[in-house]
């Protein structure tokens, strides 16, 4: 229809996202996974991203400072590229230097990729555009990785310590000398069959847990850095119980720690209990409290208070000399980590279980005085439809799909990956809605809601949306399996005034009725203190069991575009509105279902002037009139009212209010509504045929309401050299013009894209199954201006623009007739409206007033005033 | 629903020789611009006859009649109500003098004789020294604004006292329109044609004539190649259209830019006239065709041919504000031409039901020139060289199966093999034939010239998920002497009329025919319709159906069909009414779902014996396939449902 004549350009960029690492989660024999770094002044704190490193500040919690690896070619090779490697460790300083004489900048952190690199980078300041890069790790063995680096302040020492996976549970340590002046790592010790690993939060000491060759397990505590052979202990693990048929739980460690003088080990099991040894005399008490494994230990630096952590999400204190306990409950996660930051700080790592398709981490900081939480760092949460690759779980006394007992250790991750691999089904698409006012984005986090700022890149609020035993507690052992209801799908209302969640709640397992899905859909008000408040609550919306496959919010035209479309699997369709008068949200109008069809490919749109809704269901999309609710011309033959499509249909939208973009299994289609005729097809299959899980397409497909714009992914599965399909993906995200005549870009991104979403202004972002967020946008040149401001022609609600603007040129006429006090008021008006940066994309250039001049003969002073304004606001 | 009435006489005119002329008819024909949907009161003022009032309803008839000399032409004309006064203001040109008139008159009733031409207060007259392109009566202010073609804007009172005059500084204004905002501000802008194919732009903010600045320019805009003369233009809600040739150009105000431009493909060679309606639509004549056009969606809402006129000139419109008011009826008047060397002419009103404005009155009904871009699946990535894509020459390989039409091998030795088509049946491979066209152009080569025995494309065709819907109606009949084409077309061909399914299953008797049909019933339609089509059979169909679901049979495909079977005589039921049924057939209906809850019971009976069974040997690995096969039966259908 109305094609504006000037297309911007768009681009892409991944800017935002990430997730933090916890370098050694993936790792079993290491006890501690996180890796952070206070800074020089102790004042900030640098956390590993996966895309990035962010620095926030102790005071005032916010990031002050991120690092990112893609605004730098060499750290893109080292951390962005695929199959790369991630940090294993952060030092301050230049540690590499080869002079030990040479003074370190207090800027400088050295930075330890898990291949063997060393990247010195500044914190402040500006990123170094070539920064040092050492490759420590050319003698590695393959799939050898740096796991922690030991260094010795006073004799200026380096180690770095390495493992390499023998079997599933166990490890091969080598332990390197660094030697300055050659920069070259130097072997000096090798641990064989290393079950797990402890070292003191100072770097001194060193505490191995090796199975020998009778499959004894016995414990090697060695110091680090001194040399003297008498303070190297070696001794078999004692048990925590005398019986013998206590389950292997019992004699699991999974976790360990050694204090700072080497005078007490903790090692946690599987079942729970805390062995405490003092390694003077040997003897160990047991510490109880745990009820399902202890998967974080540490010590205070004075050795006086034992930390512990699993999955009841609560931080356990133990008074050592007293045996006294005390508790931080109610943790956003399972702890996963804790570790003592220079006396003055705990370091929690949290990860949200109840996400099994991927490793949800956050990091905690809490102040130790007062444990008040200091620093919350996460990325976006997100959950995918199936677990991407590399996904690791805690260990748990039992099995779930959350958790990784000690009997499946055995089940390596490779075997997972080979079913990855295997599946056709590649369908980690995810749920992604941006809020328009606020334009955050939010994920549905099982039964939460994450708000993410994309452009502050920092979560802003976590909120349940449903009850579950999840929300103040964790869950342990048989608990695992209850299912905590999970929210769906979630929309906005155009105003942005109303939230909708749909959530579905799972019944306990292995009963009759185990299958039998309960639905729920929400209705939500933005309440004055930013939290989303529950107004109407549905209980089963499409009747008992029946689920909404689809949901879709009103057009500005209907009810203020407070109302909302449902459709079920089984071709019925409700409209449910917002009622002023009862406060409440109800069931205006009800499309009844089919008899004995169900399908998942169900789809809506709607006109923009609210008239005419799509309904896809199955092949088939047919188009009803709103207002009667039923099919348009009913009973009329010749009536545009159905169309087949050639298969199932995945993803409708209306665009520009005339063409209709349906995306079936098969083809991507444009079909032009006044004709009533397909105009473009484009071939899907390839790309789509069995890879999503039906009505997922619509999950890569957005359009900007604004002028048209569609926006479509394409994921495919990265082959290797022999063209045989490999785990990593690769994307494409098109842009095409609002009847698909022309393809306006086309992107290459490195990784899986789970979702794309229109941000309600100019550009669509994405997010990747790294938890990475990128955005397609345009870049507006300023000749381009006149014509962008009109490209909304097909708005119908913008005549009042019309009105607007007739009103500001009449109002700025009166107030020329003003006093002069008053023409100020206007002028500050004026400058008001600059700030707030409406116009601030204006161009003055010089040719910007030649127009003006030609034709002014004439032309009236106020007339002339006014061309000037007009070019220049 | 949009449409266009025929139109109706409401006075004809004086048989003056250029009032048949369709150039000039509209600039002697001036209808005052005060015209709502509802109005029943239309001014107009007619060049060498009368200034006139004329009411619609209930019949069109004159109430007030000013005759004027036969050699003044009207210039301009414009009415304003106050109360229960009105203040009548026209432009009268005689040679080259001009006169504004005004008068007030209170509100006619009743109809006006020879004699009587309505009761007058005042009556006032002044000369003015150019043409008077438009007077306006302003009554909110008690104004009268009169443009004049030299450009001078002039304020009078009432009683035509100049108050207040100003200059817009261009000669030869062209066209003036009044507006006001929604703060019920007035606004005129005139446009002016410049030597150089240029026009100017003014808009003017009206203020009351005793105020500082009663006339304010608020802006001034100079349109380069730009020519009133060849174009229609009329003003709407903040947007000027202007049919030039077969396109339109839409302007935005308050600056005149240039929005878009829609071409007008249908618009055949012909005397145009062009008016504004509602938003965004606008009433369209050419010749004798009148076209209700949505210049948003860029369709033709309705279209009317006058068949008993030659031409038809709109004069002005009602224009019925906003979208979604309830009230979407209007009027338009116009003047008709007759044929003939000594043509006359009449004033017609026509009816107009402007619809709602949205898509769902466009649907279906664009304008737009068709995409001519190819048809076929393009792919997606350009780079991607190793995905299959295929392009057929549908014009070709058409051209040749209608050569081979007639003669079945030869006609499947073309269509399967020049479209690479495998299977006999349809597979995702073939998702590359996607031209609707050439389906049906196939379709029809295929049912055009084959009778007895069809080709194999045919059954291929029936599988294909865009076998066109245009031949879908009436396939099952015109298919019933091949028996697999029939299957075929019940259980794949999309698109099947419901009536038709429904006659096939009331006289159906094969029992596995019935199984496809009721299937693709039930799956195809919801109950709603179904119960609505079975409304409009025949009851012996209806009886034939309920005795035919009663006539116990064993047969294998009866037993599978029962669940679906029940489904429909439920709905039989609720759609024609127990009462309607014979008594007989009421009895063996109730004796019949007698016997089948027997069965039911005697079953569930026996799926609890079986449980138990189950329970006590686990071990046994059998028992699980006999439940499973019982589940189905069991639970496809429930006793409540029975009951009904």
């Amino acid at each position: 229809m109305v094609q504006s004549v000037v297309h911007q350009k768009y681009k892409l960029g991944v800017v935002s996202g990430g997730k933090v690492v916890f370098p050694r989660a993936e790792n079993r024999s290491c006890s501690g996974k996180t890796v952070t770094l206070l800074t020089h002044d102790q004042t900030a704190v640098i956390v590993p991203f996966n895309n990035q490193l962010k620095v926030y500040s102790l005071e005032t919690r916010q990031c002050v400072k991120t690092l990112k690896y893609a605004n730098n070619e060499q750290l893109t090779k080292l951390f962005l590229a695929q199959g790369s490697a991630q940090v294993s460790h952060i030092a301050l300083g230049d540690v590499t230097r080869q002079d030990s004489a040479e003074e370190t900048k207090e800027r400088e952190v050295s930075v330890f990729s898990s291949c063997g690199h060393v990247a010195v980078l500044n914190y402040k300041g500006r990123l170094v555009e070539e920064p040092k890069i050492l490759n420590l790790g050319a003698n590695f063995q393959p799939g050898e990785t740096v796991i922690k680096v030991f260094q010795d302040p006073e004799h200026n020492e380096l180690k770095v310590l390495t493992s390499l996976q023998e079997s599933s549970a166990s490890y091969t340590y080598r332990l390197f000398d660094y030697r300055r002046s050659e920069q070259a790592l130097v072997e000096c010790q090798t641990f064989q069959h290393v079950l797990l690993s402890a070292w003191s939060a100072n770097d001194r000491y060193l505490c191995v847990l090796v199975r020998d060759l009778n499959s004894k397990r016995n414990l090697h505590i060695q110091p680090l850095f001194s040399e003297s052979d008498n303070e190297v202990q070696t001794f078999p693990l004692p048990s925590t119980t005398s019986a013998s048929t206590t389950s292997t739980n019992s004699h699991f460690a999974t976790s360990m720690a050694l204090d700072n003088d080497c005078s007490q080990l903790a090692i946690g099991f599987a079942s729970g209990v805390i062995n405490l040894i003092n390694l003077q005399d040997k003897s160990s008490r047991l510490l109880k409290w745990h009820i399902d494994s202890v998967l974080s230990l540490c010590f205070t630096s004075d050795s006086s208070y034992l930390l512990s952590g699993g999955w009841e999400k609560v931080l356990s204190f133990w008074q050592l000399s007293t045996n006294l306990q005390q508790f931080l409950p109610r943790l956003s996660g399972v702890v996963v980590d804790c570790s003592v930051i220079n006396d003055k700080f705990y370091s929690l790592g949290l990860q949200v279980t109840d996400n099994h398709t991927n490793s949800d981490y956050q990091l905690l900081l809490l102040n130790s005085t007062d444990l008040n939480s200091r620093v919350s760092v996460s990325g976006p949460l997100c959950v995918y439809q199936t677990p991407v690759k590399d996904v690791v779980f805690p260990v748990s006394a039992v099995s779930s799909r959350s958790s990784a007992s000690s009997s499946d250790m055995n089940k390596s991750t490779k075997k997972q990956q080979r079913k990855l691999l295997k599946r056709k089904r590649q369908d980690f698409s995810s749920c992604l809605e941006i809020q328009p006012n606020t334009k955050h984005l939010y994920f549905p986090h099982t039964s939460a809601i994450q708000a993410y700022d994309f452009y502050k890149n920092e979560q802003v609020s976590y909120q349940y949306l449903a009850s579950g035993v999840n929300n103040s507690m964790g869950k342990v052992r048989s608990e695992l399996n209850l299912k905590d209801p999970i929210i769906a799908d979630v929309k906005f209302t155009k105003d942005g005034k109303w939230m909708i969640s749909y959530e579905i709640e799972y019944p306990p397992d292995n009963l009759l009725s185990s299958n039998d899905l309960s639905h729920t859909l929400k209705f939500w008000r933005m309440s004055e203190n930013g939290q989303w408040v529950l107004e109407t609550k549905v209980l089963s919306p499409h009747g008992v069991k029946a689920p909404v496959s689809s949901i879709l919010v009103a057009p500005r035209s209907v009810n203020n575009s407070q109302g909302c479309l449902t459709a079920d699997n089984n071709g019925g369709i409700k409209y449910w509105s917002f009622d002023e008068t009862t406060n409440n949200w109800r069931l205006s109008k009800v499309g009844i279902p089919n008899n004995n069809h169900f399908s998942n490919s169900v789809e809506l749109a709607w006109s923009f002037d609210g008239s005419l809704i799509f309904h896809a269901f199955d092949d088939k999309i047919t188009v009803l009139d709103f207002n009667a609710f039923k099919k348009f011309h009913e009973g009329s033959e010749k009536a545009f009212n159905e169309l087949t499509m050639d298969s199932a249909v995945q993803s409708i939208m209306l665009v520009n209010d005339s063409n209709l973009i349906v995306a079936t299994q098969t083809t991507l289609n444009s079909v032009n509504l006044l004709l009533g005729q397909v105009e473009s097809s484009f071939d899907m299959f390839p790309y789509v045929n069995g890879i999503y899980k039906n009505g997922h397409l619509a999950r890569m497909m957005s359009c900007d309401e604004k002028n048209g714009r569609v926006a479509l992914v394409i994921n495919q599965q990265a082959l290797d050299k022999n063209k045989l399909p490999t785990l990593n993906h690769t994307s494409h995200v098109l842009i095409f013009n609002a009847d698909l005549s022309q393809r306006l870009g086309n992107f290459e991104h490195d990784e899986y894209i789970s979702c794309i979403r229109w941000n309600h202004d100019t550009d669509f972002i994405f997010l990747d199954i790294k938890n990475r967020l990128g955005a397609v946008s345009t870049t507006t040149s300023p000749e381009m201006l006149d014509e962008v401001d009109r490209d909304a022609v097909m708005d119908q609600l913008s005549p009042n623009q019309f009105e607007s603007e007739l009103q500001k040129l009449t109002t700025s006429h009166r107030s020329d007739g003003r006093k002069a006090d008053e023409v100020e008021d206007v002028d500050e008006d004026s400058v008001f409206e600059f700030i707030n940066g409406e116009r601030s994309q204006k161009v003055i250039n010089m040719n910007s007033f030649t127009s003006m001049f030609e034709n002014i003969e004439n032309a009236q002073m106020d007339t002339l005033f006014d061309r000037v304004l007009k070019v220049i606001s | 629903m949009p449409s266009i009435s025929q139109p109706f006489r409401l006075t004809a005119l004086p048989k003056i020789a250029s009032l048949n002329n369709y150039a000039s008819q509209a600039n002697l024909l001036q209808v005052a611009d005060t015209l709502t949907p509802s109005t029943n009161y239309i001014n107009v003022g007619i060049s060498g006859s009368a200034i006139s009032q004329y009411v619609i309803n209930p019949t069109p008839k004159l109430v007030y009649n000013l005759p004027i000399s036969s050699t003044n032409v009207v210039n301009a004309c414009d009415v304003a109500q106050l109360e229960d006064d009105e203040v009548w203001c026209y432009a009268l040109q005689a040679n080259k003098t001009f006169s504004i008139h005004c008068l007030q008159k209170p509100v006619s009733s009743a109809p006006a004789s020879d004699s009587h031409f309505g009761e007058t207060y005042a009556s006032n007259k002044i000369a003015v020294s150019d043409q008077p392109v438009s007077v306006k009566v302003i009554g909110a202010k008690k104004t009268i604004v009169t443009v004049l073609r030299s450009g001078l804007v002039q304020f009078y009172d009432y009683s035509l006292k100049l108050q207040y005059s100003f200059d817009s500084s261009y000669k030869n204004v062209q066209f003036v329109q009044h507006f006001t905002n929604e703060s019920k501000q007035d606004f005129v802008f005139i446009l002016s044609d410049i030597q150089g194919k240029k026009v100017s732009f003014k808009l003017l903010e009206l203020a009351q004539p005793d105020a500082a600045v009663p006339a304010k320019e608020l802006s001034s805009v100079i349109l380069e190649d730009f020519q009133l003369k060849n174009s229609e233009i009329f003003y709407q809600f903040g947007k000027i259209y202007r049919l030039h040739g077969k396109s339109i150009d839409v302007y935005t105000l308050p600056y005149f830019q240039h929005s878009h431009t829609i071409s007008l493909p249908f618009l055949s060679k012909g005397e145009t006239s062009f008016k504004p309606i509602s938003q965004n639509r606008a009433l369209l004549t050419c010749d004798n065709q009148l076209y209700l056009l949505d210049l948003l969606h860029n369709a033709i809402l309705s279209h009317r041919e006058l068949t008993h006129v030659k031409t038809f000139q709109l004069l002005t419109t009602a224009v019925v504000p906003g979208n979604f008011s309830a009230n979407n009826k209007t009027i338009a008047i116009g003047v008709s031409t007759k044929h003939g060397a000594n043509p006359t002419s009449s004033l017609d009103i026509v009816n107009i039901d402007v619809g709602t404005g949205t898509l769902k009155d466009s649907m279906g009904k664009g304008f737009s020139p068709q995409n001519t871009k190819s048809k076929h699946l393009q792919p997606l990535l350009d780079e991607n060289s190793d995905v299959e894509n295929y392009e057929y020459d549908y014009d070709q390989i058409l051209e040749q199966l209608r050569k081979a039409a007639g003669n079945v091998d030869k006609f499947d030795s073309i269509f399967f093999p020049k479209l690479g088509i495998k299977q006999d049946y349809y597979t995702e491979s073939d998702r590359f034939i996607n031209d609707q066209n050439f389906l049906r152009n196939v379709a029809s080569t295929i049912f055009e010239n084959f009778n007895s025995q069809y080709p194999k494309a045919l059954p291929y065709l029936l599988t294909h998920p865009l076998f066109p819907k245009s031949h879908t109606q009436d396939i099952l009949q015109r298919l019933k002497d091949h028996p697999r084409l029939f299957k075929q077309a019940i259980v794949t061909c999309p698109n099947l009329s419901l009536d038709e399914l429904l006659q096939e299953l009331f006289t159906v008797l094969n029992d596995e025919l019935c199984l496809d049909l009721s299937l693709r019933i039930l799956q195809d339609f919801n109950k709603d319709i179904i119960k609505e089509t079975i409304k409009t059979k025949s009851k012996i169909d209806v009886n034939n159906f309920i005795s035919f679901v009663m006539n116990d049979n064993i047969d294998e495909d009866r037993i599978k069909n029962k669940p679906r079977l029940f489904q429909l005589l439920n709905l039989v039921l609720d759609s024609v009414g127990l009462f309607s049924l014979g008594d007989e057939t009421l009895a063996k209906l109730s004796d019949y779902i007698e016997q089948q809850l027997k069965v039911v019971k005697q079953n569930v009976e026996l799926f609890n014996l079986l449980e138990d069974k189950n329970i006590k040997n686990i071990s046994n690995q059998n028992q699980t396939d006999v439940s499973a096969s019982n589940e189905g039966i069991i639970a496809a259908y429930s006793i409540e449902q029975l009951e009904l």
